[in-house]
């Protein structure tokens, strides 16, 4: 594999933490996230949601509600009932799933849509909504997905009665002699292993505002990662000329995934101020937040390892059944968490006998949907809970267990038993690095009792994440029939300032600065002469947006690429006003000037001002078009990232409390082009996979109620959960990448949580071997597992 | 329907007056009604803390709050913390500014703290956070990272793991202080100074 | 979640929020800081037909030290009773639970008698009335009663307030000399409510007997809850580990815990009890260096 361009020149640019461009507007509060977006005549929209799990509609009735005097119009499926979201994969046995935009005859999860009500605020508008009457029929509830799989007699009881069993994919994959392997063993550890159903619950809600103007186009503003697809598909859903649509996302206050999914709000607010003529806006409320944007990652992996004695990884098995709600969300569908999620399976180790097996069910819960990490998050818990257990078994430390089993730096590329192809590494670096920062032996020697009474354990895990989310990627990962290249266009003005309009659009990423480093550094001009456009429609270019840790090398890549072909037409025209040999010219910090002799000089600013306007002194447009542009695609292979966690804690085995005490990461995401920006991302995905370690989970009751959709009882960590966070970094630029940048985005998601577990078995090792095998682990979930012990011993 | 409520209020130094109805959220009058809209509401149930505001000198909720309950009374947003008048001036004066250049410079030395130790990534909380630390750090001018996180616990981020906010803070706090023993005061001349240094 | 519409009432006094609260019948209700109200009011779980706004009424002496202990007024916000130097000196029982009640931010705006007659059994201020023995001040149109904390909570968010009555102020009770405090709590997360809390305070004689004893419990029952058999076991007693044992396993007796989605009923009843001979280890220690 041969890239097309390099890291040219001197690194100014890249490797340094520019301050982030995007923060003096956020900080002054000037910022225009949707919500602050208020347009002349604007209207309100409030839903009315399903109350119910499971019901048939035998009635809506507005009549009460149209009569209120802040009643403008009331939206149900009587009035669109062709509209529905589905996905684009094509892949195995895959059965697509329909969300209609409004619910018809049937309400599918509690939030579902029932209705839209239009008035001047949203005070009316929900005073409304509860003015609407509706009649259910409810239908026995799926709230469990290994409940949900089994026969159903009656079709009331399928989510969707196109699909028996309420199974709409699985898949089965085996490489190697899994068989042979499991017979071999020393020593063979089998689990049931749950990971709990979260939200990536960004602080800021979904909101989308839309607006209909005389000349027939439409402006949307949504809170989304990927403004360019959802043009596609608004114009598709109403079929609405795409070429007339504007969406804009200026500023998003987080994603994390999940508003990398198509929701039935951003097509019904488009649609209605199409059919009103009138602005409308809408914004989520926290309450809609958990009860309707896509939930991630709740899985139940039957898992099994086998191991010899020494420590030897020899065969995996693992059989994942995700409960992916009623709808499969587009565009990625339930199969992001779980074939994402086998397809890590086999982690940074040489292990080549691998067998497993992905079931998506449907349950009466709000869809799934991408969240960093995806499903990843629950098989690599999964994997590395059954290699604590077998290490204790045979008596090994898990460090000892990495190093036996690691891909070796000269191994790569090394084709994994998942058929992944990874491209560059040091694990061993990387692992040392991070034992020797923790002191990690020494704390494994000392006692676990401290005098305080607690218990201290000490936790470590070891990651490799797939990045650079593009089509290759998505295939790689398990998820088929995937386009996901970008493209980006870089833009030299008379004056000889840049502008770069990208497809990512970052939404607390710093792309706008990250972007602009890279471009800087490319073309050889100063950083504050380059300009970002990401996010608008009219201004950026066509890309898929910012998700699945892919913006800096797919983002970064298409940059470099434009940037380099700016960069050689100047140069070009710069050797024929300066009489020089091409060759000879170099640019840095914005001066063109001859290699070994500095005094024959230009600026770049001087050179584009003679493009655009002196015909006289620039080359024949004949040889050279005077046009300082390119626009470049790029869809990059696959680059894996990788690292390392350590977590730890004291745990209070009264109470079952447990204390973070230090958390240290050693990343290895190649080319870094902004450190501090890199350390920003290991910090946030750390708190969150730590959330996920600790505290999240949604609950749903029987009846497929939600029972904690609020911040109030869905807790997600705060400044007094986490200690301070310790980052390291190694670097193996990738040999397969423009640049050699590698993805970080997601990486915590992959380890941190496992650390965490690892520690807690840990700081438990005196009660016997007890390793949890569900997450989150709070302390109901300590005290169980020390209760265990007490049982086990009688 | 209850009838409207006239109220007045001080807001970052200006007096308004305007009609609410009893149930208008402050957090709402103060994005919609006056139009400062870095104040952010991010739960409407009082815990995730983007709405926080300085009523009175302290930072409060402003989504558990009715604009009625403030008559009278003096808030203070995070549009009151940099010197923006002086960029609106320029904004005036050369038209379609761009937007990065000018702001820097008028930044106050919380918010440059902020800036440059990456106390923010998408930015969402970051208003809520600068008003309750604004009123730490004058109650608290040498506080331990302990003593931050205790405050900051009332506020959620979902992107920064809050290590960059705490060292953003500890660093406000020393630029403060330093420029305090100094006797330095006027915003630009603060910015300065925190770049020199 | 924007809250129902309703007619408001800015009471200059509280006599005045009484004459109104009596004026206004059924449906009326107070607002003093509303950090709990307001929450349920945008969730639509709450819709009061009138609020009666006691937030801005500036009374006098908000936390003053009188004959038996130190008084509240109702209307005084949390931040300011945690604060005062006062409450700091005589009753650091009192100040160091406030500091777990949420944020500072909430406690900004939240008043002691809201978080009272909110009367949650999980939250700190209820207890506290039990473990300092407190007296309510309490008054309506025309009429003033003083209630003793352990008639005031009745169950589940309920006190025995008449629909027309609010609580004017709260004395706590000094302890007697030589007493000493504990208080732990174990949340999810700090400033969350309690999975389950217990607090204590211990008063010693010359010879390091226990003289007197309160344990009081929350977000263990319906109510915050004393454990009046566990502190007569302490009576006549000297601190020894089995003794703080012993009577910690007796506020099993007084214990109704549930399950939530947290934890189960029986982990509450775990946890209450370790808490316990925390609290109490702290107070006897405490008591024990007290002059």
């Amino acid at each position: 594999m041969r890239t097309t361009s390099r890291v040219i020149g001197a690194t100014k640019h890249i490797g340094v933490s520019r301050k982030r461009v995007e923060d003096p507007l956020m900080l002054m509060g000037k910022a225009k996230f949707v919500a602050d977006i208020q347009l002349d005549g604007m209207l309100e929209i409030a839903f009315l949601r399903s109350s119910h799990a499971h019901a048939q509609i035998s009635r809506i009735d507005l009549e009460k509600a149209s009569k209120h005097p802040g009643c403008i119009k009331i939206y149900t499926s009587a009035d669109w009932d062709t509209g529905v979201t589905t996905f684009q994969q094509h892949q195995g046995n895959l059965q697509p799933v329909y969300m209609p935009f409004f619910a018809g005859e049937k309400v599918r999860f509690v939030g579902e849509i029932i209705a839209a009500v239009v008035a001047p605020s949203r005070y009316l508008a929900e005073d409304i909504v509860d003015l609407i009457e509706v009649d259910y029929e409810p239908s026995p509830v799926n709230f469990d997905a290994e409940e949900a799989m089994k026969p159903k007699r009656r079709e009331e009881e399928l989510v969707h009665a196109e699909i028996p069993g309420n199974v709409y994919f699985t898949d089965r994959f085996e490489k190697g002699d899994v068989a042979k392997a499991f017979r071999e063993a020393d020593v063979v550890v089998k689990e049931k292993v749950e990971a709990a159903r979260v939200s990536a619950a960004s602080m800021e809600t979904r909101g989308v505002i839309a607006d209909w103007a005389w000349d027939d186009t439409l402006t949307v503003w949504s809170s989304t990662q990927m403004p360019y697809p959802l043009r596609t598909h608004i114009a598709h859903a109403l079929q609405f000329p795409e070429q007339n649509i504007r969406v804009i996302a200026l500023h998003v206050g987080g994603g994390f995934g999940q508003k990398c999914v198509f929701y039935p709000e951003e097509f019904i607010l488009p649609w209605i101020a199409n059919d009103l003529r009138k602005p409308v806006k809408w914004i989520e409320d926290r309450r809609e937040h958990f009860l309707s944007a896509a939930h991630a990652k709740q899985m139940t992996m039957h898992m099994e390892v086998a191991m010899k004695k020494d420590g030897t990884i020899l065969a995996m098995k693992c059989k994942t059944i995700a409960d992916t709600g009623a709808y499969s969300e587009h565009p990625f569908g339930g199969l992001i968490d779980p074939c994402p999620g086998n397809a890590v399976l086999p982690g940074a180790f040489t292990v080549q006998n691998l067998q497993h097996e992905t079931i998506a069910v449907l349950t009466n819960k709000m869809g799934i949907g991408p969240y960093r990490g995806t499903g990843m998050s629950g098989t690599t818990f999964a994997r590395e809970m059954l290699l604590t257990k077998a290490a204790r078994l045979l008596n090994i430390d898990i460090a000892d267990i990495y190093y036996r089993n690691f891909i070796k730096k000269d191994e790569f590329p090394f084709l994994t038993a998942t058929n992944q192809t990874y491209d560059s590494g040091d694990y061993h670096q990387v692992l040392d690095k991070l034992l020797k920062l923790s002191e990690y032996r020494k704390l494994k020697q000392q006692p676990r009792s401290l005098s305080s009474g607690r218990l201290r354990g000490v936790g470590i895990s070891f990651f490799v994440e797939p990045t650079a989310w593009g089509s290759l990627a998505a295939e790689e990962c398990g998820v088929r029939g995937i386009t996901a290249h970008d493209t980006a266009t870089v833009e030299m003005d008379p004056s000889g300032k840049v502008t770069v309009r990208s497809g990512q659009f970052g939404h607390g990423q710093a792309t706008r600065t990250t972007l602009a480093q890279v471009a800087a550094e490319t073309l050889g001009v100063r950083f504050e002469d380059v300009r970002v456009h990401e996010g608008d429609t009219d201004r950026a270019a066509y890309g898929m947006g910012t998700f699945a840790s892919r913006s800096a090398v797919i983002g970064g890549g298409s940059v470099m690429r434009a940037a380099s072909d700016v960069r050689k037409k100047l140069l070009k025209i710069a050797a024929h006003v300066m009489e020089a040999n091409e060759a000879d010219l170099n640019i840095d910090e914005g001066v063109v000037f001859v290699r070994g002799s500095p005094d024959r000089c230009m600026t770049v600013a001087e050179l584009a001002h003679i493009t655009f306007f002196d015909r006289f002194r620039r080359p024949s447009t004949d040889d050279v078009e005077p046009v300082l542009s390119s626009t470049r695609h790029y869809d990059p292979p696959l680059t894996y990232s990788n690292g390392s966690h350590f977590v730890m804690i004291e745990l209070d085995p009264q109470t079952g409390e447990i204390q973070i005490k230090r958390i240290i990461a050693v990343e290895d995401c190649g080319t870094v082009i902004n450190p501090q920006v890199v350390e920003g991302q290991m910090r946030g995905g750390i708190s969150q996979g730590i959330g996920m370690a600790m505290l999240e989970s949604l609950e749903y009751d029987k009846n497929g109620q939600l029972s904690n959709a609020s911040f109030m009882d869905y807790l997600v960590p705060n400044a007094l959960t986490l200690p301070d966070i310790e980052c390291a970094h190694v670097s193996t630029p990738s040999p397969v990448t423009e640049g050699g940048i590698k993805g970080c985005g997601e990486a915590a998601m992959l380890s941190i949580h496992c650390a965490f577990g690892n520690a807690v078995a840990d700081a438990l090792s005196d009660f016997g071997i007890l390793v949890p095998m569900s997450m989150p682990i709070g302390p109901q979930q300590v005290l169980d597992l020390i209760r265990e012990a007490g049982t086990a011993k009688q | 329907m209850a009838s409207k409520v006239g109220i007045r209020v001080n807001v970052n130094g200006t007096s308004y007056e305007r009609e609410v109805e009893p149930r208008l959220l402050l957090s709402d009058f103060i994005r919609n009604e006056l139009r400062l809209t870095g104040t952010h509401v991010g739960c409407e149930h009082g815990v995730c803390g983007a709405c926080t505001i300085l009523l009175n000198g302290h930072p409060v909720r402003s989504c558990l709050t009715f604009a009625v309950q403030v008559d009278g009374q003096d808030l203070r947003t995070v549009e009151s913390l940099a010197a923006t008048d002086h960029i609106d001036r320029r904004k005036d004066a050369m038209g379609n500014v761009e937007e990065r250049r000018p702001s820097t410079d008028a930044l106050s030395p919380l918010q440059a703290a902020f800036w440059e130790q990456q106390g923010l990534q998408c930015g969402f909380c970051t208003p809520g956070i600068l008003m309750s630390m604004e009123a730490f750090l004058n109650e608290n001018p040498d506080p331990t990272r302990e003593q931050v996180r205790d405050v900051l616990s009332g506020h959620i981020c979902r992107c920064t793991g809050y290590h960059d906010i705490v060292d953003s803070v500890m660093a406000a706090a020393k630029v403060k202080r330093a420029l305090a023993e100094e006797g330095i005061s006027g915003r630009d001349l603060l910015r300065r100074s925190y770049l020199a240094e | 979640m924007k809250p129902p519409g309703f007619d408001y009432h800015r009471a200059a006094s509280l006599d005045e929020a009484c004459e109104l609260l009596s004026a206004c019948g059924e449906g009326a209700k107070i607002l003093a800081g509303g950090q709990s109200l307001i929450p349920m009011m945008n969730f639509r779980l709450a819709r009061p037909r009138v609020l009666i706004d006691i937030s801005n009424i500036a009374e006098p002496n908000p936390v003053s030290e009188e004959p038996g202990g130190i008084r509240t007024r109702a209307t005084t916000v949390q931040r300011v009773v945690e604060n005062s130097s006062l409450v700091q000196e005589k009753l650091p029982l009192l100040s160091y639970a406030i500091r777990h009640v949420a944020h500072t931010q909430i406690r900004n705006k939240g008043t002691i008698g809201g978080s009272i007659a909110n009367a949650d059994p999980a939250s700190e201020l209820p207890a506290m009335c039990l473990a300092l023995d407190a007296q309510f001040e309490l008054r309506r149109h025309g009429a003033r009663r003083t209630v003793p904390a352990a008639e005031l909570f009745v169950t589940y968010m309920t006190t025995s307030l008449e629909a027309d009555e609010i609580i004017s102020s709260i004395l706590f009770a000094e302890p007697p000399k030589r007493s000493g405090w504990g208080f732990h709590e174990l949340a999810r997360r700090s400033g969350d409510y309690a999975l389950a809390g217990s607090s204590a305070v211990i008063t010693l004689d010359g010879a390091n007997r226990c003289t007197r004893a309160r344990i009081a419990l929350f977000g263990v029952a319906a109510t915050p809850v004393r454990a009046i058999t566990a502190e007569e076991s302490l009576l006549g007693q000297v601190h020894s580990a089995s003794l703080v044992k012993d009577a910690a396993h007796l506020v099993q007796g007084v214990l109704e815990p549930e399950s939530d989605m947290h934890v189960t009923a029986a982990y509450r009843r775990s946890v209450a009890e370790v808490l316990t001979v925390r609290a109490l280890d702290d107070a006897f220690r405490r008591a024990l260096a007290a002059r």
